[in-house]
């Protein structure tokens, strides 16, 4: 079993190395990922929302359903913590 | 060199990954499995941020009163903006992990997975 | 927590030096959220750090914390009800769900024109929203996580 656990642990390293060889370089400017969405945020947001942290404008502006959703999350975490651990009180 | 720079965090990345998936599957211990979760989540959030590095940039934040930024002069802001999400939803898993595993040793005086097994199989 | 471990200079040190000055920079992370690294989730963290770091070292008794369980659990709930209200009162003004553009607010139109001071606005909004939510959260989840199991509520002590 453990000899199985190791076997999946390096397969998943050597599965992401092997495929890493395709990814574009670290800081490469022309990347897939820094090329479609990307670039709109950071020349828009002065004009958009006129807020400087370009990170704060996108997590709260233009992806705040996204935020919404992450709030819901951590908030039901809460909850759940609430649930788990909460003792029933003063009427046993 | 530069090929190294350019590929080296990748490696590491992977390295993260296997040592998550061990602590993971590998251990007994329910504390133990949960760091592996943490430390697999660190390699994704690693991952994202490498990926949103610029050779000759600077943080996401325009300088007061800059007009026309020009976006190869910052990092890509967008996996920052997922990444926090992701830290955010970690540490919600974390909390409610620790929650069961409290409520666990209250019931089974022991956090090992098989003798937990053991037990409800009994 | 047995008393005979509590000093006077941890006493001091803890509470009127180390939990006020890292609240204080929590608080400063919230409000400069939008200008500099920073943001609401971040914030709530550090504000949830410096409740935690106090309960650590000093115990959770109730009278010595306004931050009750109830209080928590209310700042919480005020956070997520802070947060779906901003983009409720957009609506109600005839614009989106959470599109802060259709808020009126003409009375702050002091720094910049138009849209982008109440858009700002939303933003700053919802960042407190977050912010309460998480500090909540972090702080009902370490109190629920580290309470004695003995102990009754609000850690009384037997």
């Amino acid at each position: 079993m453990r000899l199985f656990a190791l076997a999946l642990a390096l397969g998943t390293a050597t599965l992401f190395i092997a495929a890493s060889v395709d990814l574009p370089d670290r800081g490469d400017p022309d990347a897939p990922a820094s090329n479609y969405v990307a670039p709109y945020y950071v020349e828009h947001v002065e004009e958009d929302i006129g807020v400087e942290n370009v990170v704060s404008a996108v997590l709260a502006d233009y992806r705040s359903y996204d935020t919404l959703g992450e709030t819901v999350v951590i908030f039901t975490a809460g909850l759940a913590v609430l649930l788990a651990l909460a003792r029933r009180e003063r009427h046993e | 060199m530069e090929e190294v720079a350019a590929r080296f965090p990748f490696w590491m990345i992977g390295a993260l990954l296997g040592v998550g998936v061990w602590g993971m599957l590998g251990k007994r211990s329910l504390v133990k499995k949960l760091i592996g979760l943490n430390i697999f989540q660190s390699a994704i959030i690693l991952f994202f941020i490498v990926g949103s590095m610029h050779t000759g940039a600077t943080v996401p934040i325009l300088w007061h009163g800059q007009h026309n930024p020009h976006a190869e002069d910052f990092v890509n802001p967008l996996p920052h903006v997922l990444m926090l999400t992701a830290i955010v939803v970690s540490v919600a898993i974390t909390a409610v992990a620790l929650a069961f595993m409290v409520r666990l040793h209250r019931a089974f005086g022991d956090l090992d997975e098989e003798r937990i097994l053991d037990e409800l199989r009994r | 927590m047995s008393e005979r471990h509590e000093s006077a200079l941890l006493h001091f040190m803890v509470r009127a030096v180390m939990t006020p000055a890292i609240m204080l920079y929590g608080l400063y992370v919230l409000v400069h959220g939008e200008l500099s690294p920073g943001g609401g989730f971040q914030a709530g963290a550090i504000l949830a750090a410096g409740l935690i770091l106090s309960w650590l070292t000093l115990g959770r008794k109730s009278e010595s914390s306004i931050f009750s369980r109830r209080t928590l659990i209310v700042v919480t709930v005020l956070g997520m009800v802070l947060y779906t209200g901003t983009g409720i009162l957009a609506m109600l003004f005839g614009g989106d769900y959470l599109d802060y553009g259709a808020i009126p607010l003409e009375w702050l139109d002091y720094a910049l024109p138009g849209e982008l001071t109440r858009r700002q606005m939303g933003v700053f909004g919802i960042e407190i929203g977050v912010a309460l939510a998480v500090f909540g959260t972090l702080s009902l989840a370490a109190d629920y996580l580290t309470a004695p199991r003995s102990g009754d509520e609000e850690g009384e002590e037997q």
